[in-house]
């Protein structure tokens, strides 16, 4: 609630004393990004997400899915475009896309909570398993995204 | 003529997420000429349709077959799954998910706000 009353102000009247240092702990730094916020919500609004959601037997988005998606969100949302949209995937996973005008990403929160990716650029496309850990990767993602 | 099959999807473009399945790995659609939008949606009023064409899902690999025991109503004659390409397995092709997004449209998009 915190988090929502500041989002509710002009930027200047954030109540942060140190715009350079301070952040919440472990969560989104929302001067970075304002569009974070609303991205998280809609993510966490898989939660309500019923059997059958999509009307052909689809088990609910586990809390721990939407957990790694918000994980993701995070790694990359406060340092490439803002995220274009989020979809519960049917089976139970859920999936982030991001489009650019010449290039297009979604990662996809699998529901065993492994991650999967699909990028495409000037007619290639590269799919691969993700993890977090894997600074390497997810630093050539970024640097995709973030490409001009 | 060629035979659409209607997906639901979520605005605001359908993506590949509605043409993905994680568990069955096969993708529940109906056909067009033997439903309508109205049925599809019957439950699920905030939810948009998009349709691509057989010929579409069969360029990608896609099987068609039909499935009237899953349908919307017992014994529905336009359900049908497209099952992937043979030797994916349980892996989904994201990559076909992806070409059959791209080349959907929406047969019914649900305003803004409605």
């Amino acid at each position: 609630m915190i988090a929502a009353a500041a989002y509710a102000l002009p930027p200047s009247d954030w109540p942060i004393q140190d715009r350079d240092t301070a952040q919440w702990i472990d969560t989104i730094p929302l001067y970075d990004g304002p569009w974070l916020l609303s991205a998280t919500q809609a993510i966490l609004n898989f939660r309500a997400l019923s059997n059958d959601w999509d009307g052909a037997g689809s088990p609910p988005v586990a809390p721990a899915v939407v957990a790694t998606a918000i994980e993701v969100l995070r790694r990359f949302g406060t340092v490439v475009e803002p995220m274009s949209h989020a979809s519960p995937v049917p089976g139970g996973g859920v999936q982030l896309e991001w489009y650019l005008r010449d290039r297009y990403l979604e990662i996809e929160v699998l529901p065993d909570g492994s991650l999967a990716y699909l990028s495409e650029a000037a007619g290639q496309t590269k799919e691969a398993a993700l993890s977090l850990a894997d600074a390497s990767t997810i630093r050539e993602l970024v640097s995709f995204l973030s490409h001009r | 003529m060629e035979d659409w099959v209607y997906r639901q999807a979520v605005p605001p473009r359908p993506t590949s997420a509605a043409f993905k399945d994680d568990l069955s790995n096969e993708v529940s659609v109906f056909i067009a000429t033997l439903t309508t939008v109205d049925r599809i949606l019957d439950g699920h009023p905030g939810d948009s349709v998009a349709q691509i064409t057989a010929g579409q899902a069969r360029a990608q690999g896609y099987k068609i077959i039909r499935d009237p025991d899953h349908g919307l109503v017992p014994n529905d004659p336009s359900h049908v799954v497209l099952c992937p390409p043979p030797g994916l397995g349980k892996k989904r092709s994201t990559k076909a998910a992806r070409a059959l997004a791209e080349s959907a449209t929406w047969a019914y998009l649900r305003p803004k706000d409605s």
